[in-house]
């Protein structure tokens, strides 16, 4: 008897209110058993991660850019926690092209997409977070 | 003996008829082109030389005519002869004057009893190449001064132990504002604002330790109105009589510098310009783009019109988005040029 499979989590971080409607209700199309949260701020996504119980880490969906936490503020914070597992793909409406290799000094970075997504790319992060391994 | 060739002109001032036939005829043994023109007194010697219609070789001067004699005599004719070499011409008697004349300006003194051709000749040649070396030698002197004085850029010459300063050409003079006789009594700390005295003092020191090729550096000088000057200094070791002495050449910098911090400032904006267009107006744009790609997504049937036009504002979307892409990796190429 196969366990029911747990739902997996998401968390988008952006600074603009309106991305973070617009990616919830297409992640939301293509995977409803996705819990999602959003942040606005950096912080309050670090704090939440931090106080929160999960059974397995959360895939995280970042902004380059949040207004409280400039550039790769964020990714040095997260990085520093060992307790933060969480695989994060990062996202950004910046076109400079020294951003994505600048990325991979991070090795909890899974990918980096340029905005807007589509549901192309949707769909692969999508694939990626339900076939991650429960540990 | 074979007789020199070249063409003398001589000027022989001698009362005496005799005394000038003898010294021609001694002379034309020696020499193949003799021209003697001869004067009687003072007064026709003063004429011919005034009237200086060829330039003479060379001058014999008898030390006692009618009209003058002696010092006064030596000094007015050497005062005429200008480059021109004197030979003075004694009797026994005037031996101790003869060579009190050299003090004179005269080139030379013969005794009249010991002349002999061959020491007329001797006394010529020796005195004409003398004259000769000396003016080589004032010219040579003339153009290394000429080098330092006329030189366009400000040349200061300080003593490395009291930082006196010790010369300055005129183009220092031009620059900084300060005449001769005020830069003589200055030292290189009044050249400077008062916080820069102790840079200069170790700038010195290093530089006479380092031995001191290719050392320049730019510092701040002060011009006498009190305004102040961007500086690049090129200096040497030099000895002025026996002492270290330094010679530092200035080159104004001052309108180079602002120049380079405009362009600067304008770098700057132009970065700040680059990053708002890569970023921040895109920010906008991918927003647009994704709430299109929703409406495409969107469960609800979209009239055939409405299809189209959610296709119109997709293609402006990426039109415009072309275009900043486009600005942006332009200004990414200047960055790395720069």
């Amino acid at each position: 008897m196969n366990p029911k499979p747990m739902n997996k989590e998401l968390i988008i971080i952006d600074d603009d209110d309106i991305l973070l409607v617009i990616l919830e209700k297409m992640f939301g199309k293509i995977n409803p058993n996705l819990k999602i949260s959003t942040f606005i701020k950096g912080s309050d996504a670090l704090t939440f991660l931090k106080n929160s119980e999960f059974n397995q880490p959360p895939t995280l969906l970042v902004d380059l850019h949040l207004k409280d936490l400039k550039d790769w503020d964020f990714l040095d914070k997260l990085e520093t926690d060992d307790r933060f597992r969480s695989k994060v793909f990062i996202i950004t409406s910046s076109v400079n092209s020294e951003n994505p290799s600048k990325s991979k000094r991070y090795k909890n970075v899974a990918g980096f997409f340029e905005k807007p997504l589509t549901f192309d790319i949707i769909q692969r992060i999508n694939q990626l977070i339900v076939e991650s391994n429960p540990n | 003996m074979k007789k020199d060739e070249k063409p003398y002109h001589i000027l022989v001032i001698e009362d005496n008829l005799g005394d000038f036939v003898i010294l021609e005829e001694y002379l034309s043994e020696s020499i193949l082109h003799l021209e003697a023109t001869h004067a009687e007194n003072f007064k026709e010697a003063v004429e011919l030389l005034e009237k200086n219609e060829r330039q003479y070789d060379l001058v014999f001067l008898d030390l006692s005519l009618p009209d003058k004699s002696g010092e006064e005599l030596v000094k007015e004719i050497t005062g005429r002869a200008e480059e021109i070499p004197v030979v003075v011409l004694t009797g026994f008697a005037d031996l101790e004057f003869g060579s009190r004349s050299l003090a004179l300006g005269a080139s030379d003194y013969l005794v009249k009893d010991d002349l002999s051709p061959a020491v007329l000749y001797k006394s010529l040649i020796y005195n004409i190449q003398r004259v000769n070396f000396i003016s080589e030698l004032k010219d040579s002197k003339k153009k290394y001064a000429d080098l330092f004085q006329l030189n366009p850029s400000p040349i200061l010459v300080y003593d490395f132990e009291t930082l006196k300063i010790l010369d300055v050409n005129e183009a220092s003079v031009q620059k900084y504002g300060y005449s001769r006789e005020e830069f003589l009594n200055m030292d290189l700390k009044d050249l400077r604002p008062k916080e820069d005295e102790a840079i200069l003092i170790s700038a010195v020191e290093e530089f006479w330790k380092k031995n001191g090729k290719n050392y320049k550096k730019i510092s701040r000088h002060l011009k006498k109105n009190g305004e102040l000057m961007d500086v690049e200094r090129s200096p040497a070791k030099i000895k002025i009589n026996n002492k270290d002495a330094g010679m530092v050449l200035i080159n104004d910098i001052t309108e180079n510098l602002k120049y380079i911090h405009k362009i600067e400032e304008q770098n700057q904006t132009f970065k700040e310009i680059a990053w708002i267009q890569s970023h921040v107006v895109r920010a906008p744009l991918a927003r647009l783009m994704g709430l299109v790609n929703l409406l495409e997504g969107s469960e609800d049937n979209l009239s055939e019109d409405n299809q189209k036009l959610v296709e119109y504002i997709k293609l402006s979307a990426e039109e415009l988005d072309a275009i900043i892409r486009d600005i942006s990796k332009k200004s990414e190429g200047i960055y790395n040029e720069s």
